[in-house]
């Protein structure tokens, strides 16, 4: 037979296992909305039994229950999954991001715009074809093509904005990368140690997620969980977090390429919001090409036609616009600035032929070899179109992507989020639980003290 | 399925932020009226908008230069009605300067007459529009194109044979300025020639070579006016047609660019009701709770 004390041992671990059972929902509860959390569940145990002989031969009495550890509950598959649509969902929104800013420079399809002015240029070119010896139609060719020039000049420096922003953003989402790791690096220390010790290092685990997660928004990573707790991070072939180490991420980028490189090895960045900005980079750099190719086109074109003209002063051979270098140095030249009646609107110098004029006016429908065939407000429309596309096209996958990872998270946080109500009713499970312990120990209490009075007497 | 209770507000504040952004997102429409309001909310009808507008402005253009033929035309009739009247009112003079009876002082008088008539034609040559420039002297607008020298009188013309060339279609120009030089030097020499027979009193002059000379002239001035009365209709037309396809654009245009009002407001009516079931039901979920039944 058990010890008349034993009760009172098994009523007292009972009493430390519930009390310990109500700290792990009260720390469910606490954590309720911390972002990350992994609910948590004390696994009960059994004791080993008291094996005694009696009348009937060995027999094994129950002694209660212990506290067999906290297991955290976690789906690794879903975080995985987690990882990397998240990754591919915040490139998307980065790209989406940055292409809407470009949308917003271009201002198109509204009334001010590049395409509306260069409309409104080649509307005086004819105006003044028509009536070549009307000073108003060169004063307004004049405003019309400066106007033209001032939306173009303004759409390039908001381009080029852009892209310092944008060099700006890869140099701190670097930054932040490397911060991530460092930290990722200092809990898997942590959690070594722990682990080594025989704890079970639950919300160091969740942060060390978390951790992960914000890793995953910023860059294409892969984990490899290693036996001692830690966790290896790898960006394509940079280890960024090994066993023991952190190796930061180079800070030397190729846009063109999304490489980052230490002058050694090139690692190759395909995802999260370092892979957008790089891709962001490219298209702004895409766009402020065909930009160069459109003011290049425009110039050269109604320059060629223009200098074969005589103007009102009797000169010829006088450029309309000048600069070499796209859209940067875009301006009226000198000469037209300074008198409208250098404006070459004839091919004699007569006041009334506006034949050049005419040609020049023309040109907005003319085919040109060096735009793939298209006119020069068809290729701008083209490039409005395209950024239009591309940002759609963006826009579409963020959809499809913040969906799914919504799904994710719902089937991530239906098996590791922690539910009130679930958590109230273990609190009253363990409550009535702790109660009942308690009353064992009155009950075995009282027993105890009914023997020790018989034999008192 | 087991429902995490962060997951649980997380979601009903996604679709509150999904309702709220639906429901901004069609009062902005409702109120600039646009279905395009970047690129990106229709790529292809941003290209079509652009295409639209660009041939709207080019066909604008072809109206206004349309406009410009007719006034220049209009101009024209109207220094060529004066000629006509000019030329009809020498032959007269000369009918009646060919009569015998008709008295020397008579046809003197009728000789002075013909002189003020070429001293108009001249200045009906000479017409300017109303910014001052010469209608009928080539592209040298600027140059008074008809001059008289000399004696016998000669007229000689300082314009060229530059023309005004005017789109005013796809694919179709039109001349925008007259030249009429040879039918005014011949005009005009016809008439000297009516003075000086006048003055000389050749009756078998006057009733030959001077009618037939005035007479061609004449019909030289009637053909021109024809012409021009021919050109101020082409441009007309071509004025009207420009005008309809401007309307076609205008219409394509806001076809693409603009909302249909009825189903933003349809829309709009939705989303506020969605909006609306999506608070209710965040205030009832979050009502909810096992803690009021616990004491």
């Amino acid at each position: 037979m058990p010890s008349a004390f034993s009760g009172i041992d098994i009523a007292a671990r009972a009493l430390r296992t519930f009390e310990a059972a109500l700290n792990v929902t009260g720390h469910n509860i606490a954590n309720v909305n911390t972002r990350g959390y992994s609910r948590q569940r004390l696994e009960i145990g059994q004791t080993p039994p008291d094996l005694k002989w009696t009348l009937s031969g060995l027999t094994s009495f129950g002694t209660g229950t212990f506290v067999n550890g906290v297991l955290r509950i976690r789906d690794i598959f879903l975080d995985g999954r987690y990882l990397e649509v998240s990754s591919e969902g915040s490139r998307s929104q980065t790209m989406r991001n940055a292409l809407q800013v470009v949308e917003q420079i271009l201002g198109e399809p509204g009334a001010n715009a590049v395409s509306g002015a260069l409309d409104a240029m080649f509307d005086s070119w004819n105006n003044l074809a028509a009536n070549p010896a009307d000073d108003g139609a060169r004063f307004d060719l004049r405003m019309k093509a400066a106007t033209l020039v001032s939306r173009i000049r303004d759409v390039h420096e908001r381009l080029v904005t852009q892209d310092a922003m944008l060099r700006s953003q890869v140099t701190d989402t670097i930054g932040q990368i490397n911060t991530l790791g460092q930290r990722i690096q200092e809990l898997n220390e942590e959690i070594r140690r722990q682990t080594a010790a025989g704890a079970d290092p639950n919300d160091l685990l969740d942060q060390r997620q978390v951790a992960i997660e914000d890793l995953s928004k910023l860059v294409n990573l892969r984990t490899q969980p290693m036996q001692d707790g830690t966790l290896q991070v790898f960006i394509h072939n940079h280890t960024l977090v090994g066993q023991a180490e952190f190796f930061p991420l180079p800070s030397n980028y190729d846009a063109a390429t999304s490489t980052v490189t230490d002058g050694v090895r090139v690692t190759t960045i395909s995802g999260g919001r370092l892979a957008g900005l790089f891709g962001s980079l490219n298209a702004v750099a895409s766009y402020r090409a065909q930009l160069d190719s459109f003011v290049n086109e425009t110039r050269t074109q109604i320059n060629t036609l223009h200098q074969t003209g005589i103007n009102l002063n009797g000169t010829t051979g006088i450029d309309f616009f000048q600069g070499t270098n796209g859209a940067a140095d875009l301006d009226l030249s000198g000469e037209v600035k300074a008198d409208p009646r250098n404006i070459a609107a004839g091919a004699s110098g007569a006041p009334g032929d506006g034949s050049v004029a005419l040609a020049i006016a023309r040109l907005r429908e003319q085919p040109l070899g060096a735009l793939g065939g298209r006119s020069l407000g068809q290729y701008y429309a083209d490039l409005v179109s395209r950024v239009g596309q591309e940002s759609l096209t963006f826009q579409q996958k963020l959809e499809v992507q913040s969906s799914l990872l919504q799904h994710i998270e719902q089937q991530r946080q239906s098996v590791a989020g922690v539910n009130l109500d679930e958590e109230l009713s273990n609190m009253v499970k363990y409550q009535r639980a702790f109660q009942s312990a308690a009353k064992v120990l009155s009950v075995l209490d009282q027993t105890t003290e009914e023997l020790i009075k018989a034999f008192g007497r | 399925m087991r429902i995490g209770t962060q997951q649980q507000y997380l979601a009903l504040q996604e679709l509150i932020t999904r309702a709220q952004s639906r429901v901004a997102d069609l009062q902005v429409r409702l109120a600039d009226g646009k279905r395009i309001r970047q690129p990106s909310d229709d790529p292809l009808g941003t290209l079509d908008v652009l295409s639209f507008r660009r041939a709207k402005a080019i066909t604008v253009s072809h109206a206004a230069n349309a406009d410009v033929g007719i006034r220049n035309m209009k101009l024209a009739e109207n220094a060529l009605t004066g000629m006509d009247e000019i030329v009809k009112r020498a032959r007269v003079l000369v009918t009646s300067g060919a009569n015998a009876p008709t008295s020397q002082d008579a046809r003197n008088a009728m000789a002075a007459e013909i002189r003020t008539l070429r001293e108009r034609l001249v200045g009906l040559a000479n017409s300017q529009d109303g910014f001052g420039r010469y209608l009928f002297a080539g592209t040298e607008v600027t140059t008074k194109p008809f001059e008289e020298a000399g004696d016998p009188p000669v007229l000689t013309y300082l314009g060229d044979d530059g023309k005004l060339l005017l789109d005013v279609g796809p694919g179709t120009v039109m001349e925008g300025n007259l030249l009429l030089d040879q039918q005014v030097i011949a005009a005009h020499a016809a008439l000297y020639d009516a003075e000086q027979r006048l003055l000389s009193g050749d009756v078998a002059g006057l009733s030959g070579v001077t009618l037939q000379l005035l007479q061609d002239a004449g019909e030289a001035v009637n053909l021109l006016r024809g012409e021009v009365g021919q050109r101020q209709k082409q441009f007309e037309s071509a004025r009207q047609v420009a005008q309809r396809r401007v309307d076609d654009f205008v219409k394509a245009i806001s076809d693409k660019e603009d909302a249909d009002m009825t189903q933003v407001v349809t829309d709009l009516t939705a989303a506020q009701a969605a909006y609306q079931a999506t608070l209710a039901s965040f205030a009832f979920v979050g009502q909810l709770s096992l803690l009021d039944y616990l004491r």
